[in-house]
C-alpha cells in the first residue's frame, strides 16, 4: 500500500486528545496572525510634519562665528628691521637682544647664512611635498644621520615645525587606552598632544618627584587589581628638559629611576636644553651625567639653539620608525624647506666645533642670575644655569593686574635700550595657567658689560615699579 | 578646438576689453568617480588575503629562525623592566608584511629642486623585507609628476629665489620668537595684506606650517556645543583639529550634497545628542580639491544651502589656491561664487607657491579672534626666506611684478591647458580617471596594490617619478596612481609620460574602461584669458 499522507494525518488527529488539538489550533492561528499583522516600531521622537520641520529650521539662529570682543584688534607694533643676534632693532631702535630665544645667534651667523643661500641656489625654497612623496631631499637624510650620530642615538626624524614635533610624537605613541603622567608646567604643545591622543592623563606638581611617586604608586595598585587591563595600558612619563614657562630643569635621574621601576616610557622635550645644557650642549642627559639611551624619545625644536625652523626627534630605531608612519605632523605635512635644514646642519657643526659657545652662555646666565636673584619683590623661577629667566611677582594679586604691571615694567626696560618680552599665554587654552612673567633670554653673543648693563636696567625698573605700587 | 587654440595665444587681451568668464556651474562640469566592478574588488581582496597569509607564514618562519629581516627591537633595559611593546599587533604586522613591499616607492630622496625635472638618488635595500637603504651613488634623472608644484614656482633661479635670498641676508634665517613677541617683520604684515586683497577678504593671518593652520585654529573657532560637519575624506589636520576642540563631528558622504543636507536637517531639528538643546553653531569644513580623489567641492550648492540653514563655511584650499580659477583665486572664483559667502578661507603655501606655511583669510573680527586664540601663539613666526618666496610668487600671480607682468597668467593658462590635454588623452585610452574635469590632480585607479607598486618602479626605471597610494590612505580596493600636473610640464613631457603609462598598461592592464572610455570634455577651459588686476 502506498503511503498516503492525508490518511496518516487524519489518523493522528483522530487519535490525539481534544485539548491537544485545541492548543495546537490556537498556536497555528496565532502564528498566522503574527506573520500577517502590521509590524510595530518604537516611536523615538514625536514625528514632525514637514511644515514643523521647516519652522524649526527657520527659527534656529546660530551664535556669531566669533564672540564679540571690545578689545582693539591685537596688532603687534614691534616690527623687527634687521637680523637679531646680540642686538635687535625694533621700530628702528637698536636694543640689546634679550627677547629672542636664539641662544647662540645662529640665525644671523655668517656661515649659516652662506649655507642657506647656497641651498636656495641648489634646491629652491620649498620642498613641495610630504616626505613620502618626493619631498625627501638628501639634505634631510644627511641632517637626520648627523643628529643621530651627534647625540649617540640610533635614528632621528625631522619635522617641519617646532610646535608640531612634540605634539605629533606624543600623539603617535599614546593611544586611548594608555596613561600619561605629565608635568603641570609642560608647554601647550605637549598638553595639546596629550589631549588629542585621548589617553588618560595625570598631571603631577611641577618638578615634584614625590607627587609623581604617589601617582605612580596609585596606578601600580590599580594595575595589581586589574591585571588584564593593565597588560594593554602603556604608561608614559612626559617632561621637558628645560621648562619653557619656568626655566628650571627636570629631575632627570629620578625620572629615569621611575621609568625602570614602574615600567613607563620616558619622553622628554629638550627644545630649550639642546645646545644649552651640558659641557658640549648635548642636553639634560649630559648635564646630569645620565645615559641618553635611557630616554625613549627626545624631541627638540630647532627654533632656539639652531636658529632655524622645524624640529627633530631622536631615539632608538624601534621607537622612531613608528613616527614615520604614525606621526601626523610628519606624514601629512610638507617637508622642511631644504635651506632651513642646511643652515641647521651648519649651526650644529659650529656648536660642535665650538664648545666655548656653551660655556659662554652658561657664564652669562650665571652672572645675570647672581645679579638678579636678590631683587626685592620679584622671584626667579629658573635654575641658575638656565638662559631663560622668568621674573614673577613675589606677592601676586590677580592675573590681569600682575600682567599689566609686568608689561609696564617690560615697556620701561625696552625704552632703556634692553629688549625683553612678556611670555605669551593664551589664557583660555591653558589647562593650568602659570602666573604672568617677564621673560629675559640670555644668549652667548652678549658680553659681560652687556649683562651688567641689563641687570642694572632691570633692577632699576623693578625697584621703580614696585615702589610706585 | 579652435577656441582652445586661440586661448593658448601668448598675446593676451588688454584690460579695456570686457572680461568674459564662463562660470563652471553654467558648464555643468563633470566629477568622475572611482568605479570598479565586483570581480576586480574580489580579486583585490583575495590579493590582500594571500599577502596576509604569506605574512603569517613568514612570522612563523621567523619564530623558527629561518628568516632574517631588519625588525627593530626594543632596548634590553626596557624589556627587562617589562615595558609593554609600543605598537599593537595589527599595526606592526601591517608595517612588517604588507607595507614593506611598497616601501621603496615611498620617501625617494631627491638631490635637486623639486621642479619638473628632478634627480633622484638611487638606493638599494638588501631584500624586499628590509626597510633600510644604501645609496648606490647613481643619480636617476626623472620627470616629476608627483610634487605639488602646480604653478611651477619650485625654482632655484628667477625672481622669487633671488628675493628669498635677499630676505635671508637681511633678516636672518629663523626669527627665534613668536609673532606676538618680537618675531614680526614688515614682510609678514605686507604678505597678510596682499593675501587678503588677493582673495577679496578683509584680513588674513599667516602661519609657519599648513598642518597647524587647521589643527591649531579649529579649536579657536569651535568649542563645546558646536557641530562640525566634515566631508568623510577630509585631511588629517582637520580631524586632529576637531579632536582638540571638544566639538561634535558629523561626517557626510564624500562631496554628496544630498546626504549633507539630510544630515544637516537632522542636526538642526534634533539639536545636541543628549540634551536636545539647539546647537550653538554649525560649521562645515570642505576642501577645494581633495588630494586623493581630485574632486572639486560644490561651492554654489553649499552657498545656496547656507542661505537656508545658516551654517558657517570653512574652505580648505590647500590644493586649489593658485591652481583653479581664471586668475588663480581658487575654487570660489572657479565656480563664479562670491568670496564673501565663504566665512573662513584657509589655504597652504606649499603647493602652488613653492614655499611652506598656511593662511586664514576672513573678516577682521574673525582674524583678530584667531590672532588672540591660536595655538601658534607659542610657535615661532614664519621664516623671512619663506615669507618672501610667497610674497614674490603671489605678486607674480596677481600680475603686480613689473618685470614679469604676464608670467602669472601664463602659468595659470599653461596649467589649465596641461590639465585638459592630459586628462583627455587618459580618457581616450580607457583609463579609470577620477576627479573634476578641470582639476590638476589626476588619480588613475589600478585597484591592486601589487600593480601600483610595479607601475611605480617601472616608471622610475623609465625616468618618470609618480606617487602611488594604497591602504591606509585610500580604501582597500582602490589603490591608485596620482599625477600632479604642473605649469612647468611641457607638451613633450606629458606625451612621454602617457607613452610610458601605456607601456605599463600593456604589462599590467589597468585600462578597465577601454571598452567604454570616458567621453572627452565637452567644454573648453572655463575662462577666456584677460589681463585683470
Amino acid at each position: 500500500m502506498a503511503f498516503n499522507p492525508f490518511i496518516y494525518v487524519a489518523g493522528l488527529v483522530m487519535e490525539a486528545p481534544l485539548y491537544h488539538l485545541v492548543l495546537e489550533g490556537l498556536l497555528v492561528i496565532w502564528i498566522f496572525q503574527l506573520l500577517f499583522s502590521k509590524s510595530y516600531y518604537i516611536r523615538k521622537r514625536p514625528g514632525l510634519s514637514a511644515k514643523e520641520e521647516e519652522e524649526l529650521i527657520a527659527e534656529w539662529t546660530p551664535e556669531p562665528l566669533v564672540p564679540p570682543c571690545d578689545d582693539p584688534p591685537p596688532e603687534n607694533n614691534n616690527i623687527v628691521d634687521k637680523i637679531a643676534t646680540r642686538t635687535i632693532s625694533i621700530n628702528g631702535e637698536e636694543r640689546l637682544n634679550l627677547a629672542t630665544t636664539s641662544f647662540h645667534g645662529m640665525n644671523g651667523d655668517k656661515s649659516c647664512i652662506e649655507t642657506a643661500l647656497s641651498a636656495i641656489d641648489k634646491y629652491g625654497v620649498g620642498a613641495c611635498g610630504p616626505r613620502a612623496f618626493y619631498g625627501t631631499i638628501d639634505i634631510h637624510l644627511e641632517f637626520e644621520k648627523r643628529i643621530a650620530a651627534h647625540m649617540g642615538a640610533e635614528i632621528a626624524i625631522l619635522y617641519s615645525y617646532g610646535f608640531s614635533t612634540v605634539s605629533s610624537s606624543i600623539n603617535c605613541y599614546c593611544k586611548r587606552m594608555d596613561i600619561v603622567f605629565c608635568d603641570e608646567g609642560a608647554n601647550l604643545a605637549i598638553k595639546k598632544g596629550i589631549e588629542a591622543s585621548r589617553s588618560k592623563v595625570r598631571y603631577f606638581k611641577h618638578n615634584d618627584t614625590d607627587d609623581l611617586n604617589t601617582l605612580l604608586e596609585e596606578h601600580a595598585r590599580w594595575e595589581r587589581k586589574n591585571s588584564r587591563q593593565a597588560k594593554v595600558t602603556k604608561k608614559f612619563l612626559v617632561a621637558e628638559g628645560l621648562y619653557n614657562y619656568y626655566g628650571d630643569i627636570c629631575p632627570l635621574k629620578e625620572l629615569i629611576a621611575f621609568k625602570y621601576k614602574y615600567g613607563a616610557r620616558l619622553i622628554i622635550d629638550e627644545s630649550y636644553s639642546f645646545g644649552v645644557l651640558g659641557e658640549t650642549g648635548r642636553g639634560v642627559a649630559e648635564y646630569f651625567g645620565a645615559d641618553n639611551s635611557d630616554i625613549d624619545v627626545v624631541t627638540v625644536s630647532m627654533d632656539h639653539a639652531l636658529g632655524s625652523n622645524g624640529g627633530f626627534a631622536y631615539g632608538t630605531a624601534y621607537m622612531i620608525e613608528i613616527q614615520r608612519l604614525g606621526g601626523l605632523g610628519y606624514c601629512f605635512s610638507a617637508a622642511l624647506p631644504p635651506y632651513l635644514t642646511a643652515s641647521a646642519l651648519k649651526a650644529l657643526e659650529l656648536i660642535d666645533e665650538n664648545p666655548k659657545l656653551i660655556s659662554r652662555l652658561k657664564e652669562n646666565s650665571n652672572y645675570l642670575y647672581d645679579q638678579l636673584w636678590s631683587l626685592d619683590g620679584i622671584k626667579l623661577s629658573n635654575h641658575r644655569d638656565s638662559p631663560v629667566f622668568h621674573l614673577r611677582l613675589m606677592a601676586p594679586t590677580t592675573w590681569g593686574q600682575d600682567f599689566a604691571l609686568l608689561q609696564r615694567a617690560a615697556e620701561r626696560i625696552n625704552a632703556r635700550g634692553v629688549a625683553v618680552t612678556m611670555t605669551t599665554y593664551v589664557r583660555s587654552e591653558e589647562l593650568i595657567l602659570p602666573e604672568p612673567s617677564l621673560r629675559i633670554v640670555v644668549n652667548s653673543c652678549l658680553t659681560r658689560e652687556d649683562i651688567t648693563r641689563v641687570s642694572g636696567v632691570v633692577s632699576e625698573v623693578v625697584t621703580e615699579m614696585l615702589d610706585a605700587k | 578646438m579652435e577656441k582652445v587654440r586661440s586661448n593658448s595665444n601668448p598675446n593676451v587681451k588688454k584690460s579695456n576689453e570686457p572680461i568674459k568668464i564662463v562660470k563652471a556651474e553654467e558648464l555643468k562640469i563633470r566629477q568622475l568617480k572611482m568605479r570598479s566592478n565586483y570581480y576586480t574588488m574580489f580579486m583585490t581582496l583575495l590579493n590582500f588575503f594571500l599577502v596576509f597569509a604569506a605574512g603569517h607564514f613568514r612570522d612563523f618562519l621567523r619564530l623558527l629562525g629561518y628568516l632574517k629581516c631588519d625588525t627593530k627591537f626594543d632596548s634590553k633595559k626596557n624589556i627587562a623592566a617589562k615595558i609593554q611593546p609600543i605598537v599593537d599587533g595589527f599595526t606592526a604586522f601591517y608595517i612588517r608584511h604588507i607595507a614593506i613591499y611598497a616601501h621603496d616607492t615611498m620617501c625617494r630622496p631627491l638631490c635637486s629642486t623639486p621642479s619638473a625635472e628632478i634627480e633622484i638618488c638611487e638606493r638599494k635595500r638588501q631584500t624586499q623585507f628590509h626597510s633600510t637603504y644604501k645609496q648606490t651613488g647613481r643619480i636617476l634623472k626623472s620627470l616629476n609628476f608627483a610634487s605639488y608644484n602646480y604653478l611651477g614656482f619650485a625654482q632655484n633661479r628667477g625672481p622669487c629665489a633671488e628675493a628669498s635670498k635677499s630676505a635671508v641676508e637681511k633678516y636672518g634665517i629663523g626669527m627665534g620668537s613668536t609673532r606676538s613677541e618680537v618675531g614680526s617683520i614688515q614682510l609678514h604684515t605686507d604678505l597678510e595684506n596682499l593675501i587678503a586683497e588677493f582673495l577679496g577678504k578683509e584680513d588674513a593671518i599667516t602661519f609657519g606650517m599648513g598642518f597647524i593652520t587647521n589643527a591649531g585654529n579649529i579649536p579657536a573657532i569651535l568649542g563645546k556645543g558646536c557641530l562640525l560637519m566634515s566631508d568623510e575624506l577630509n585631511h588629517a589636520s582637520i580631524i586632529l583639529g576637531s579632536k582638540l576642540g571638544g566639538v561634535k563631528v558629523q561626517t557626510f558622504n564624500h562631496n554628496d550634497m544630498v546626504d549633507f543636507e539630510k544630515k544637516l536637517r537632522k542636526a538642526v531639528i534634533e539639536g545636541q545628542p543628549k540634551t536636545r538643546r539647539p546647537w550653538k553653531k554649525i560649521i562645515v569644513i570642505v576642501e577645494g580639491i581633495y588630494s586623493m580623489e581630485g574632486t572639486i567641492s560644490y561651492i554654489p550648492s553649499l552657498i545656496a544651502l547656507k542661505q537656508k540653514y545658516k551654517f558657517y563655511i570653512w574652505l580648505d584650499e590647500a590644493h586649489s589656491i593658485g591652481a583653479m580659477g581664471p586668475t588663480g583665486r581658487g575654487v570660489v572664483e572657479y565656480w563664479g561664487s562670491d568670496a564673501n559667502e565663504i566665512d573662513i578661507m584657509m589655504g597652504t603655501f606649499s603647493k602652488s607657491f613653492g614655499a611652506h606655511g598656511g593662511y586664514i583669510a576672513s573678516t577682521k573680527a574673525v582674524v583678530s579672534h584667531i590672532r588672540r586664540q591660536t595655538h601658534t601663539n607659542y610657535a615661532s613666526a614664519m621664516t623671512p626666506g619663506v615669507a618672501m618666496q610667497i610674497y614674490s610668487s603671489l605678486r607674480i600671480i596677481m600680475g603686480r611684478d613689473d618685470r614679469y607682468p604676464n608670467d602669472g597668467q601664463r602659468r595659470i593658462r599653461q596649467l589649465a591647458e596641461n590639465t585638459r590635454y592630459f586628462r583627455t588623452e587618459l580618457y581616450k585610452r580607457g583609463y579609470v580617471v577620477a576627479g573634476g574635469d578641470h582639476s590638476p590632480v589626476v588619480p588613475v585607479l589600478l585597484n591592486y596594490p601589487g600593480k601600483v607598486t610595479i607601475a611605480s618602479r617601472y616608471m622610475l626605471l623609465n625616468g618618470i617619478a609618480i606617487t602611488i597610494a594604497a591602504l591606509p590612505a585610500v580604501p582597500i580596493t582602490e589603490s591608485r596612481i596620482r599625477f600632479c600636473l604642473s605649469a612647468s610640464h611641457t607638451r613633450e613631457m606629458l606625451d612621454y609620460c602617457i607613452e610610458k603609462l601605456d607601456e605599463v598598461n600593456s604589462i599590467l592592464s589597468f585600462n578597465y574602461f577601454s571598452k567604454n572610455p570616458i567621453p572627452p570634455m565637452p567644454y573648453p577651459p572655463p575662462f577666456e584669458i584677460v589681463q585683470k588686476c
